[in-house]
């Protein structure tokens, strides 16, 4: 009996101290190795909370990470959240993850990773940037013509497009790295969906929208004065109430403070860097301006490559479920030393650029409502008078989207109007570019159509009528698309659709009169806008198809042609020469003779065509690596090309006039005749000059990443990448420039010191291949960098 | 030379171990959602039934719990679905990652019905549906969607919503 009394006390003690472990166990104190032996049965009753703590001691193993990032969403194909695997269009998501872990230094750096965008470096973290090309359009024109204005980015839906003269001006955006939630890129063209130069693709950068408390820091520096960093912190005040703040900062020196300067054939000057003392002197002895450097690059600031410093903040305020808003704004101060958008002896060029924004999103019963405006004050060209533009610009919009079963219906409206204003920055009217406030505007009304036929095939229509005031017309654009699923694993897609630009302001604008003086002839160039330009199209048509043959793998391929016309380009209307101005009878026997070249922004005949392919893989290879890689290759090739500067136009219509001018001048000395008054030709260059498939180069035939994510351990994280572009030619009015191909490889080292901190190295171009990327510009050498990130 | 092995297996065969206890966390999660949702009175008897779109391993380890446990009183039934409109009594539907593309037209058949519908893909709650399983910072988390949870007629604690990652 005692045995039975004694095993039954020792059973029910150590049942009672089971009991009592279990109801007090801490599972804040379990290992990683305890909560993965846990079965169902001791977690089925867990309150939620403890649930979460267990999960979170266990983590996800690195291969569901790396799975994680083959498996995104998308919204800016459809204007509405889908599986990325599913967008109808071409598209590609870089995460905030994939951002840090590749290294980049900034947005643009980190569209390396994109397929289709092909990036070079022109100065220390200034870039130029494009979606399959389209450039350098039409040749032989100024540098101007080498930027991209053929794509719309956008900082969480709001516009940020240089309208003055088309393309973007990175440093301008008033975002950093670290706030950036996603990069979504769309290539093909877009306007049906987003209007106006959406024409090669659009780039939207969606910025982090936290509901709950958070901080972080991120920080790095390096050679070259190399200093960028952030700070953001957000917190909700209610359930309905969200705010948060950051801040940003970036500072970059170029490698030299030596500035190129393009070839003088008259004083046998081969092109290349000159330190600013000789640049001066060349400037002054050649006559290559009556600008004075100093004032370009003042007390050698010439080294400074890139420098931006801003804040932003945000009110997130959701009452209920039918109403949402949110309220955005910040102000940014930049400079950036890169490619001029001048006519200037030295392609490089100081542009600065200060003020704010406010963004107002809201959602109203499903309505989605967008204003915006910006104010920003910019100097596109400092030391030369007339390009400090105050500007303004306001977006309105709003759609809503209609699901009936199968079918979605999203119509919508949207206006933009931009304003640029040189007034307060010259010395009197006439002296300015505009000297006055012009404006450009634009509205319109669009329909898309999404319709799913047995959950494998989707049809899309998308149309858009844009009306503008320059010129004043309806302009339409379309996006046709249909998707084959064949199942969960392959995805077939055909698009056709066409886009186009809006002209700038320049185009539309020019008034502006260019004092030569001392420079020789013509003394003075007239620069005119055109009320009436041509709106580059563009008419595509792409095949892609996706595979996801196992979650470890995702294929993306996309083959496209497309046709663009209705290119302008700032070409010569006439030469004017004057001979004498007052009465002969005076006996004037030195007339003073002065040329005016008139130029106007005019239509031209070329029309491009580009056939290309991308394709791109990202494939989890075990559970610590992970592959991403993407090769693009494009050609292009114009017809009815004249492919001449505007010089040589300049040229031709002063030789129509020239040895009459020089007779009636010697006959004034000779017989005491006076020549006639003016001079003048508007003689073109014949039309038969124009040539068909004339390829343009300017754009690498081949670009590609390979970068590889390994993950040794949970603390470790290495990233390298290889990137390519093949040989290019520059063809601009300083002459055809045979650039080589480059190889770049970049790593970063990160260790996860802690979960909140992160310690990194970080090299761009490690091989220190220090060569020029883009014409006329730096030669662009490695950059070494160490930092951190903090969260908490 | 043999403790290399060991250490090499044991490398090897921690993936589908940690892979099996991810899934088994879902299924938790899903459960204790249970306890944290209140569905209308008509749907408080007969069994409850959580329906899966697309193949997943989440299905055994609902089916292991609908052994051992019950919602209040109702018995749990999972079933796997072919067609999405083969239940259309569901009061919750798990679409898996393999089968996101359905995310939409599940959404759209249980517009008009008290289903928390669950998603497991980048951007799950933007699309509409209620809770969506995520990996932050490598950890899994949930997204939670109030309004598309409540819009259904379900009533959602706080504690919950508290809990998620909030997607408003």
């Amino acid at each position: 009996m005692r045995y039975i009394i004694f095993i039954f006390l020792s059973l029910f003690m150590t049942f009672a101290s089971y009991a009592q472990e279990k109801k007090t166990r801490d599972f804040s104190t379990m290992t990683r190795e305890e909560v993965l032996q846990l079965s169902m049965e001791e977690m089925t009753d867990l309150p939620i909370e403890d649930l979460m703590k267990l999960i979170e001691i266990a983590g996800v193993s690195s291969i569901e990470e790396l799975y994680a990032l083959l498996n995104k969403g998308v919204t800016s194909a459809s204007k509405n959240e889908e599986s990325l695997f599913d967008s109808p269009l071409s598209t590609t998501v870089l995460n905030h993850e994939e951002i840090l872990a590749s290294g980049a230094t900034s947005i643009e750096e980190a569209l390396r990773l994109v397929p289709g965008i092909i990036v070079r470096e022109k100065t220390n973290g200034n870039y130029d940037v494009q979606i399959r090309g389209n450039q350098n359009m039409p040749m032989g024109n100024m540098l101007l013509y080498s930027e991209n204005t053929t794509t719309l980015v956008m900082v969480d839906g709001r516009p940020v497009f240089n309208y003055g003269m088309g393309g973007i001006l990175w440093e301008t955006l008033p975002v950093s790295l670290g706030e950036i939630d996603r990069i979504e890129v769309v290539r093909g063209p877009s306007s049906a969906l987003y209007g106006p130069n959406a024409v090669d693709g659009v780039i939207n950068l969606i910025t982090k929208n936290p509901t709950e408390k958070t901080s972080s820091v991120n920080f790095q520096g390096g050679t070259q004065n190399t200093f960028i960093g952030d700070m953001s912190m957000s917190d909700k005040i209610s359930d309905k109430l969200y705010f948060g703040v950051s801040t940003y900062f970036e500072y970059r020196e170029r490698n030299t403070d030596k500035i190129y300067a393009f070839a003088d054939d008259d004083n046998n000057f081969d092109g290349g860097f000159l330190d600013l003392e000789t640049y001066e002197k060349y400037n002054s002895d050649y006559l290559w301006s009556n600008d004075v450097p100093d004032d370009l690059f003042v007390n050698g600031d010439s080294r400074r490559a890139k420098q931006k410093i801003g804040a932003n903040g945000y009110i997130t305020y959701n009452p209920n479920g039918n109403l949402k808003f949110r309220l955005a704004g910040g102000y940014l101060g930049s400079e950036a030393n890169t490619s001029t958008v001048g006519d200037n002896p030295t392609p490089y060029n100081i542009r600065q650029s200060k003020g704010g924004y406010t963004n107002f999103d809201a959602n109203v019963y499903g309505i989605n409502i967008k204003a915006a405006l910006s104010d920003v004050v910019q100097d596109f060209n400092r030391g030369h008078k007339g390009w400090t533009q105050a500007t303004e610009q306001y977006n309105l919009s709003a759609d809503y989207l209609i699901r009936m079963g199968a079918l979605q219906i999203r119509p919508g409206i949207s206006y933009q109007s931009v304003y640029y204003d040189d007034r307060d920055y010259i010395d009197s009217i006439g002296s300015g570019y505009f000297n006055d406030r012009v404006a450009l505007r634009n509205y319109a009304g669009s329909v898309r159509f999404d319709y799913t036929l047995f959950e494998k095939i989707r049809l899309v229509a998308a149309l858009r009528a844009e009306k503008y005031n320059v010129p004043d017309k309806w302009i339409p654009s379309w996006q046709f698309v249909g998707s084959y699923k064949l199942n969960d694993n392959f995805l077939f897609r055909a698009v056709y659709s066409r886009a186009n630009q809006s002209t700038f302001m320049i185009n539309a604008f020019s008034n502006y009169t260019w004092n030569r003086d001392g420079l020789g002839s013509p003394e003075f160039v007239h620069f005119a806008g055109n009320k009436n330009p041509d709106m580059m199209t563009m008419d595509m048509f792409e095949f892609g198809f996706r595979a996801r043959p196992t979650k470890a793998v995702y294929i993306d391929f996309e083959a496209f042609y497309n046709k663009a016309n209705g290119f302008s380009a700032l070409m010569p209307d006439s030469m004017v020469t004057t001979t004498f101005v007052g009465n002969p009878a005076l006996g004037l026997v030195n007339p003073p003779i002065s040329t005016t070249l008139y130029t106007s922004y005019q239509g031209q005949d070329v029309e491009s065509q580009q056939i290309g392919a991308s394709l791109a893989a990202d494939v989890v290879l075990g559970s610590k690596l992970l592959l991403k890689a993407h090769a693009t290759y494009q050609q292009t090739v114009l017809d009815r090309s004249m492919g001449v500067s505007r010089d040589a136009v300049a040229q031709n219509q002063i030789a129509q006039y020239y040895t009459t001018l020089q007779t009636d001048m010697y006959n004034l000395v000779t017989t005491g005749v006076f020549p006639k008054p003016t001079y003048s030709s508007d003689v073109q260059l014949p039309i038969t000059m124009e040539k068909d498939d004339v390829k343009n180069e300017s754009l690498p035939s081949f670009w590609g990443s390979l970068a590889l994510i390994y993950r040794p351990m949970s603390k470790l994280e290495v990233m390298t990448q290889g990137y390519y572009y093949s040989n290019y030619v520059f063809n601009t009015q300083y002459g055809e420039n045979k650039m080589d191909g480059k190889f770049l490889l970049n790593a970063k080292i990160t260790y996860k010191a802690t979960d909140n901190l992160s310690l990194f190295v970080n090299g761009r171009n490690i091989i220190n291949t220090e060569t020029q990327e883009f014409s006329y510009m730096d030669n662009i050498g490695g950059l070494y960098l160490a930092g951190l990130n903090y969260k908490f | 030379m043999k403790k290399k092995i060991i250490v090499v297996l044991i490398v090897l065969f921690s993936i589908p171990i940690v892979n099996a206890q991810q899934v088994l966390f879902k299924a938790l999660f899903i459960y204790n959602f249970t306890k944290n949702i209140e569905w209308p009175t008509d749907y408080k008897s007969g069994n409850f039934i959580i329906s899966v779109v697309g193949q997943d391993e989440i299905t055994n380890e609902l089916k292991k719990l609908s052994e051992t446990k019950r919602v209040g009183s109702q018995t749990i039934e999972v079933k796997l679905l072919s067609n999405i409109s083969d239940v259309p009594k569901s009061h919750i539907v798990y679409v898996s990652n393999s089968k996101s593309s359905s995310l939409a037209s599940v959404i759209d058949y249980y517009k008009k019905s008290p289903t928390l519908i669950i998603s497991d893909q980048g951007g799950g709650c933007r699309t509409g549906s209620g809770i969506n399983f995520v990996i932050v910072d490598g950890k899994m988390k949930f997204e939670i969607a109030p309004q598309n949870i409540t819009s259904r007629g379900l009533h959602l604690s706080p504690k919950l919503t508290g809990l998620g990652i909030l997607i408003e």
